[in-house]
């Protein structure tokens, strides 16, 4: 593996250095400038040189006699604002070191770990151990910050060199054991490169600036009648708040740099930048799903992580262009594909947890199908999925049952006890049943066609579609879902073939019309968006768009009409049905998410188009 | 006068120089000795895991009792090799542990594939802590490891760039090497099972 820390380790050291040496001629400016600019005033209104200059020359001698004083009054004013700065440094330096390491995480809100029950817990104690080892530096207290949910870190520090790491429960939630490490691993290069003393006094060379720019604006306001003291004042106020900005411009700077040094130890640390990698894309892709992250004073943001409030003024690098330095930047599409998987990891937890029906925390609670989730989501659950070899038709027929009473939303006891089947086959539909509340949603078609060729052998298939007709009945609803579902069923069960598949588009105006505006009612819940769609289907289909747009109430009739319809155009020509399909699902993906529904229908059009040509 | 005065000035700045330049060298020889324990420490960890991992393992994997007896006497052929290291560290004990910690690394990463063909095994909680501690030793065996190299490469640099490889030369500060001991989850390679 290649990795260039080294190099990167040295250029951001050099450019440390060159930010604090930067630091120290700005304070040593700044008070040169009070003394330079207090002589100007001087001049101006006791002695009014410039003013004379042109009109009198014999007094230019008494000037040359007289400025002894007002020189040693400018570098008195120099030396007091320099004293001031040093003093505001000293006292606040004197506070910070007061401070105990746990003490300041604990008021960010931080608490102790306790002694590890939880894995999670325990894998977080042993990464911080192992990080100590790697970076040859004593274990620190570690701490934990609960009630944050977005990967964050930070380490405190005091004077008797005792040190906290705090990292934030999302990281510990959404984090593999690697890439916690390189998380902790970036903290460490900040407690070896003793960033929290640096920072500290960087905030307190701030905090001097600070407070001559406060006594400026006090004796400002207190000292009203002379004016031009108080134009003394102002001048001061002046100088001392564009030293505060660029020492705030300096400051967030010097921490940036700091951070891509932190950023080198950790991959100097692991051996792993991929790890690194990984934390910045994971905590982008919470970020633009806009998990709830605990708001920390700018004052302390320079100990984070990652600072998710992101300005010119920022102390840290932005999250792209570190992750540009360790790992390339990933597209919006599969950061809306991650962040999904991230949150519904969680989810799946729970399931792990709960041993078996208890259904309402299974995916079955679940299941709004109305929820768009991202393509590439799709694809990892469906490259995820276990598919379970399928013994004989009877477990394949279970399996299509046991869809059909998730899908009519009522428990399987229930179930069980209005319709009559033996104990064995009992058991296999209640099996499928829960393989099915385990699994996300959006596989439930996948699993079905994986169990749906077997059913052609099925002695019983009058029984089974009695039954399937008897749960479809229910609920009294005839859904989408189910529709596609039974689509598919029939895809595979109907022996008889239409024959003459020649019918034209034009035959058919009235149903392919019929199923657009379905595709196009289900495809947003904003008209003007079902619109469109309407029309680029339209316009795909027919080359024209006069047909007006209405939406369609998703109603028991209109799907019966729709499943009817759907069936209709089995007569359609097989090019004919090839380019309904690709367009509905070229449409479909336009946006590069999907509902639940929406793959389901085009999963249905899919098998049944396909299936009979086979 | 003058002259004296500056020979003076850099006779001193010469002795200032070489003290520092001498004590930098004990110290990162007494860094290398330090990250070396480091590493003795870990290792005994994982000769104290190994045998509770073991014990756990046994309730369910009855068939394969060979595999875990013969793990228990790599362990403690290795913890032979580590005590008689720690006593006397020439080449040929050093050599000798490398040897065993192989042996017992292939052992260990032959028993952690078979763990895969015992799902009831990988759920049990008390397992799960075992490996964790057991993943977490293993690296720290190889931070360890990594830490000494780190500093041993710090130190063999000033044993041999100048102008402290003069003193080096002078005080009998000689280059160590490279420890270079296998990752038990580096050999963790699937182990294919056939039934006749």
């Amino acid at each position: 593996m290649q990795t260039h820390y080294q190099e990167h380790q040295e250029l951001a050291r050099r450019n440390s250095r060159k930010l604090s040496l930067a630091f120290w001629v700005c304070l040593l400016l700044s008070s040169a400038s009070y003394g330079v600019l207090s002589y100007f005033l001087i001049d101006l209104f006791y002695l009014n040189s410039w003013v004379r200059l042109g009109t009198d020359t014999i007094t230019q001698q008494k000037d040359t006699i007289s400025l002894g004083w007002p020189l040693g009054l400018s570098c008195c004013v120099s030396f007091i604002c320099f004293g001031i700065v040093l003093w505001g440094y000293i006292r606040e330096q004197g506070r910070l070191n007061e401070q105990s390491a746990i003490g300041m995480a604990q008021r960010l809100g931080a608490e102790l770990l306790s002694e590890p029950c939880v894995l999670k817990h325990q894998q977080y104690r042993n990464v911080v151990e192992e990080m100590a080892i790697a970076s040859g530096l004593p274990i620190p207290s570690i701490m934990i910050l609960t009630g944050d949910y977005s990967i964050n870190a930070f380490v405190t520090g005091d004077v008797q060199q005792t040190t906290a790491i705090t990292v934030s429960q999302g990281a510990i939630d959404y984090l593999t054991r690697e890439e916690l490490q390189a998380l902790i691993a970036h903290e460490f290069g900040h407690i070896y490169n003793e960033d929290i003393k640096l920072n500290n006094r960087m905030k307190a060379i701030l905090h001097g600036f600070f407070s001559v720019k406060e006594l400026a604006y006090e004796s400002f306001r207190g000292i009203e009648a002379d004016v031009r003291f108080g134009l003394f004042s102002i001048i001061i106020l002046g100088v001392s708040s564009i030293m505060l900005f660029f020492g705030r411009l300096l400051q967030s700077a010097f921490s940036r740099e700091r951070e891509w040094l932190a950023d080198a130890h950790a991959v100097q640390y692991t051996r792993n930048k991929d790890a690194l990698a990984a934390v910045f894309t994971k905590a982008l892709a919470l970020q633009s799903q806009s998990v709830g992250t605990i708001q920390i004073s700018q004052e302390h943001a320079h100990f984070l992580f990652i600072n998710y409030d992101n300005d010119w003024l920022s102390t840290h690098p932005s999250l792209e262009k570190r992750l540009a330095r360790y790992g390339k930047v990933p597209l919006q599409s599969e950061l809306n594909s991650l962040a999904y998987q991230l949150k519904q990891f969680e989810h799946s937890n729970d399931l792990k947890n709960d041993k078996l029906q208890s259904s309402n925390k299974s995916y079955a609670s679940n299941f709004v199908i109305e929820q768009f989730y991202p393509l590439l989501a799709i694809q990892t659950y469906q490259q995820q999925l276990v598919k379970y070899p399928v013994y004989s038709a009877e477990v394949a027929a279970m399996a299509v049952l046991g869809q059909f009473i998730l899908l009519s939303k009522t428990e399987f006891t229930t179930v069980a006890k209005k319709l009559l089947w033996n104990e064995e086959q009992k058991q296999l539909i209640e099996a499928s049943v829960i393989q099915l509340q385990r699994t996300h949603p959006i596989t439930h078609m996948q699993q079905f066609l994986h169990y749906l060729p077997e059913i052609k052998n099925y002695e019983s298939k009058s029984q089974l579609i009695k039954d399937i007709k008897a749960l479809i009945r229910l609920d009294k609803q005839f859904e989408l879902c189910e529709m596609s579902y039974w689509l598919c069923l029939q895809a595979y069960l109907s022996s008889s073939q239409s024959s003459n598949q020649s019918g034209e588009l034009s035959d058919y105006h009235d149903e392919v019309v019929h199923l657009l505006s379905i595709v196009a009612t289900i495809s947003s819940e904003e008209i003007h968006i079902q619109k469109s769609n309407f029309q680029l289907l339209m316009m795909a289909l027919w080359n024209h768009q006069d047909i007006p747009f209405s939406p369609c109430i998703i109603n028991n009739q209109n799907v019966q009409k729709l499943c009817k319809d759907i069936q209709k155009l089995n007569e359609l020509k097989p090019a004919l049905q090839q380019v309904i399909v690709t367009e509905i699902e070229k449409n479909m993906m336009l946006d590069g998410q999907i509902s639940t529904v929406q793959h389901h229908l085009l999963s249905a059009l899919q098998t049944l188009f396909y299936q009979q040509r086979l | 006068m003058t002259t004296f005065i500056i020979l003076l000035v850099i006779l001193i700045s010469l002795g200032v120089l070489l003290v520092s330049l001498y004590n930098r060298l004990v110290s990162s020889r007494n860094e290398t000795d330090n990250a070396f324990s480091q590493i003795e420490v870990q290792l005994n960890r994982r000769y104290d895991l190994i045998p509770n991992l073991v014990n756990v393992a046994k309730k369910y994997m009855s068939y394969e009792q060979e595999t875990l007896e013969a793990i228990i006497s790599a362990r403690n052929q290795a913890k032979t090799a580590l005590d008689d290291a720690m006593v006397n560290s020439d080449e040929a004990h050093i050599n000798a542990l490398s040897q065993a910690e192989n042996h017992l690394g292939n052992q260990m990463g032959g028993l952690l594939a078979l763990f895969e063909n015992y799902p009831d095994l990988k759920a049990n909680t008390q397992m799960s802590q075992l490996m964790e501690e057991l993943t977490s030793t293993e690296n720290k065996v190889a931070f360890a490891r990594q830490h000494f190299n780190d500093v041993v490469t710090a130190y063999n640099n000033r044993v041999e760039q100048f102008p402290s490889n003069i003193l080096a030369g002078m005080y009998g500060f000689i280059r160590k090497g490279l420890l270079e001991i296998d990752n038990i989850e580096a050999k963790r390679e699937p182990v294919t099972v056939e039934f006749d």
